[in-house]
């Protein structure tokens, strides 16, 4: 969306002053509503549909696979797919490593709980695809990753456990399915416009934004990856480095309120 | 909890939740439908006699040959069908079917708000939210240096000095070309670049088409409502005031030796309508933003904004009085921001309602 110079200007200078006045009027750390379905898709383990107020909207499907984890290590794999463009286009390339960065197995998400026996694992494939989005999606995308595994439910295991010594396939039960218990990491997105910071910034606060950060969280606490991103092509700036530790502490604050607003559902 | 976020949970999603809708709500649909099919005749005139009321695609509009089809029907077995959601409208033998939510068609004379999409050949394309971009000609603008002044070539080599892509500006329909594409004006002083203010975009079928389409509202702000939906607010100007104010005689002041009829459009520094030389210099085409904004009024800017989202979130239509009677039903919200709710946009709607049936104000 092209804004005029003087719609920018504005923009800037609301966001800018020492009030912090957001086009929208909200709160610094505050977000916009949110509509989720879950569990719709039957064919998938989990599954979750986020639709945002500006009617950005994101599809999350979790599909499950036993495989040996010995053998593969990664146990969650991330494919995303943004209607309108390529797949081999440098957005979606670094939006599917972020992902799949922020759900490595050996990062902060606990992998135990998808261990099945002592050789084979749940291995979750993760497909996301953002129908429309007017602004940086990955939170929209981290939110709806969130509430689609926290709606996975897996068939149960009825085989032992232990099955190094006798080689057995885990058997699993007909019908009962046990929910999925991981506290997957939420990625938040802070647009930086000189020294303030905003929580899920809208599309007319992008464009003016200076910078933007990408801020993992995961139970209670930051966790990588953090980084910067571009969130327009115009006007991207630098910033005082003082600004991160606002917005790792915005997000320290509030990424509770946002847990609990999703468990309350 | 809800001051950080607010998460919905909706039931069902895709094709279930419309089965089951459609389940649950069938059966007394089911029993109007097979009552109108059966009594044919009854139900055309039924029809004939509810004018406007709502159809869907594919809906039976009218077995009667002699209506001729219009837009957003269909024409099958010489039975008229609905192709939108929508309105019926009957204009003599014209049948047609006004859709609820459409892109905008221009109609000469309407005030709109536009974004330079393309700087061409003489003329700026112009997104009005229509079907096509507008044309906006060089020679239908204000050139700084006064209304006298002749386009010349370097008018055309500089064009982008007057307006350039993304620059928003308000304009009236001229005229309609063949293919419903809208040629724009800007040549009155009402007209040109937006400023010192912020956008806002509803449906534009939201907007009531009437004779006056920049208001001023309470708290020194000024609304265009543009009637394709876009909406500019902005700090009140000298300009905007001078309009609302009594015209001619009744400014204060004494009456200057204008010429009847002559109007004066900045009561305050009386500058009549004969020196829009000096009016139109280049600071009509500049950039700057006034530095004197307050941060309340800022806010009270976004406070307009979100109300004008709620009515439309409520889909009410948009007009002065509504954007005033909203205002006053938010002010029970000290925070702005909360004014993003569902909730509180519901309950906002519902005031307005409720404030038009207590004053009986024609609706």
């Amino acid at each position: 969306m092209p804004l005029s110079i003087a719609e920018k200007s504005y923009l800037y200078d609301s966001l800018s002053s020492n009030a912090g006045t957001r086009p929208d009027g909200r709160l610094p750390h505050q977000f916009r509503p949110l509509e989720v379905y879950t569990d719709f898709l039957p064919s998938s383990n989990g599954s979750s549909r986020i639709i945002a107020s500006d009617s950005s909207e994101c599809i999350v499907s979790v599909k499950a696979n036993v495989v040996d984890h010995q053998v593969q290590q990664d146990l969650f794999q991330v494919e995303v797919d943004i209607a309108g463009q390529r797949d081999d286009s440098s957005e979606v390339e670094t939006l599917t490593s972020l992902l799949n960065r922020v759900l490595e197995s050996r990062g902060s998400i606990d992998a135990s709980k998808l261990k099945l026996t002592r050789k084979y694992s749940y291995k979750l494939f993760i497909d996301v695809l953002v129908i429309s989005s007017s602004s940086h999606p990955v939170s929209l995308i981290s939110f709806t990753i969130f509430s689609a595994l926290n709606s996975t439910y897996l068939p149960k295991i009825i085989s032992s456990f232990d099955d190094l010594e006798v080689e057995e396939l885990p058997t699993f039960h007909d019908a009962d399915m046990v929910k999925l218990d991981v506290s997957p990491p939420l990625v938040f997105i802070l647009a930086v416009v000189g020294e303030n910071v905003f929580m899920d910034a809208a599309a007319n606060e992008s464009e003016v934004a200076d910078n933007g950060l990408i801020i993992t969280w995961s139970g209670d606490k930051i966790v990588a990856p953090i980084r910067t991103v571009a969130l327009n092509n115009s006007d991207v700036k630098g910033f005082n480095p003082l600004v991160l530790q606002r917005g790792i502490q915005m997000v320290q604050q509030y990424a509770g309120d946002v847990v609990r607003a999703f468990a309350n559902l | 909890m809800s001051s950080i976020i607010s998460i919905a949970k909706r039931k069902g999603a895709f094709q279930q939740s419309i089965d089951a809708g459609f389940e649950s709500g069938s059966e007394d649909e089911d029993v109007n439908m097979s009552d109108s099919i059966d009594n044919g005749p009854t139900h055309t005139q039924e029809s004939n006699s509810t004018e406007g009321h709502i159809v869907t695609p594919g809906e039976l509009v009218t077995d009667d040959p002699v209506w001729m089809r219009g837009h957003g029907t269909y024409f099958l077995d010489n039975m008229t069908y609905s192709s939108v959601a929508g309105t019926v409208s009957r204009v003599n033998r014209l049948l047609s079917v006004v859709p609820l939510r459409s892109r905008y068609t221009p109609e000469t004379g309407d005030h709109v708000v536009g974004r330079i999409a393309e700087v061409g050949n003489k003329r700026w394309r112009v997104d009005i939210g229509g079907k096509q971009h507008a044309v906006l000609m060089l020679g239908s603008v204000n050139l700084p240096g006064g209304i006298l002044r002749r386009k010349s070539e370097s008018d055309e080599l500089q064009m982008r000095s007057f307006l350039k892509e993304g620059d928003l500006l308000n304009a009236e329909v001229q005229s309609l070309f063949q293919d419903g594409s809208a040629s724009l004006h800007t040549r009155s002083l009402k007209y040109g670049k937006l400023r010192n203010g912020q956008f806002c975009q509803v449906p534009c079928s939201l907007i009531v088409r009437s004779k006056n389409h920049t208001h001023n509202l309470p708290g020194n702000v000024t609304v265009v409502l543009g009637v394709n939906g876009y909406i500019w607010l902005r700090k009140t100007s000298k300009m905007d005031m001078a309009r609302d104010a009594p015209s001619g005689i009744s400014a204060p002041g004494p009456s200057n030796g204008a010429p009847i009829g002559a109007k004066t459009l900045r009561s305050s520094d009386s500058v009549s309508i004969t020196r829009l030389e000096e009016e139109s210099s280049w600071q009509i085409y500049s950039d700057e933003n006034d530095p004197t904004i307050s941060v309340s009024l800022r806010q009270t800017i976004s406070r307009y904004a979100n109300v004008i989202k709620a009515l439309a979130f409520c889909e009410i239509d948009i007009t002065h009085e509504r954007i005033v009677s909203a205002y006053e039903a938010s002010m029970v919200y000290p925070s702005v921001g909360s004014l993003i709710d569902r909730e509180v946009m519901e309950t906002i709607g519902q005031d307005v309602l409720t404030a038009e049936k207590m004053r009986g104000t024609p609706s």
